[in-house]
């Protein structure tokens, strides 16, 4: 692991947790997990304390996912007009909308912490569906409690091993990340298919 | 089968190269995983050797030395409020660091095998 890292945790505490939480949730490549670890290990030596490091790392996501929703609002807000220009587009636009409405807030809710790397960009797309603020704020803030429980907590109980559980916590995500993204393409092909083997029956 | 697959290529190729990339990507963490068991499984790796990010209460914590004799060996103040890293000792004393690393290994040393 590279030392300056950890250091800058423990230099600038519980403002380089909040300032990466909320970075990440922007899709910028920022080592969240291994600063929620360390954060996590720091509250376990005495070093920080629990409240302060959770509390951080909890409202730089919460402000992460505001940013990024309305960043995807904006681009939203932006393209609409030319989408709707041709009826069966809108059409199509009406239907995603209906669909995040109607099933968003599990992808909110899961896309902090099961399959923590998709958040930024669920974020964009809940904006640019203009998914009900409040809703999306809801299962947002819901699921980072988790995400931030979740690594402060095992940087917590496992201190002094830190490197280890960072390792295994970032294979354990990219695999259920790819895991879902497959399983969803898959889903998708396979409807594909099936229309095109009805659109050959007739 | 191949009629299906030539159907996906053409009509939807981007979905089908996601999935391509979407199993390269669980591959690839599955690779690393097994790859890191095998290194993790040894004790002696999993322990975080003394490193110039550690304060003297991780140090403390990970080999189960009391905080103050960690910080008197360090010539350091047992403040609660501060959390100087190793490597912050080391440019207050105007040593190298690992002049303080090889202090806090002889600490460890010192305490014997566990």
């Amino acid at each position: 692991m590279t030392d300056w890292l950890p250091g800058l945790v423990a230099d600038w505490g519980v403002a380089v947790i909040a300032l990466t939480t909320f970075l990440s949730c922007l899709a910028l490549p920022v080592p969240a997990s291994m600063v929620m670890l360390t954060g996590g290990a720091f509250t376990a030596t005495g070093d920080l304390s629990l409240w302060a490091v959770a509390g951080g790392a909890l409202a730089g996501a919460v402000l992460g996912d505001q940013a990024g929703y309305s960043l995807g609002w904006r681009g939203g807000a932006a393209l609409a007009p030319r989408i709707t220009a041709k009826p069966r587009r809108a059409a199509a636009l009406a239907r995603a909308r209906g669909r995040v409405e109607e099933r968003g807030g599990a992808g909110v809710f899961l896309s902090r912490w099961l399959v923590s790397p998709l958040g930024p960009w669920v974020n964009l797309v809940a904006g640019a569906a203009e998914m009900n603020r409040a809703r999306f704020t809801l299962w947002a803030v819901a699921g980072e409690c988790v995400w931030v429980a979740l690594y402060v907590g095992l940087g917590r109980a496992f201190a002094e091993y830190i490197d280890a559980v960072a390792e295994i916590a970032a294979d354990v995500s990219g695999i259920l990340a790819g895991t879902v993204v497959a399983f969803g393409l898959v889903l998708w092909l396979r409807a594909a298919l099936r229309r095109e083997r009805r659109r050959r029956r007739k | 089968m191949r009629s299906a697959l030539r159907h996906l290529w053409t009509r939807h190729r981007p979905a089908l190269v996601g999935l391509i990339v979407a199993l390269a990507v669980v591959a690839f963490f599955v690779a690393r995983f097994v790859a890191f068991s095998v290194h993790w499984a040894d004790p002696d790796h999993r322990r975080q050797p003394p490193a110039a990010w550690m304060t003297p209460r991780y140090i403390s914590l990970a080999w189960d030395i009391p905080p103050e004799e960690v910080m008197r060996a360090l010539g350091v103040s047992d403040r609660h409020d501060r959390r100087p890293t190793l490597g912050e000792i080391a440019r207050r004393r105007g040593v190298p660091e690992e002049v303080v690393l090889d202090e806090v290994r002889a600490l460890i040393d010192a305490q014997g095998p566990e």
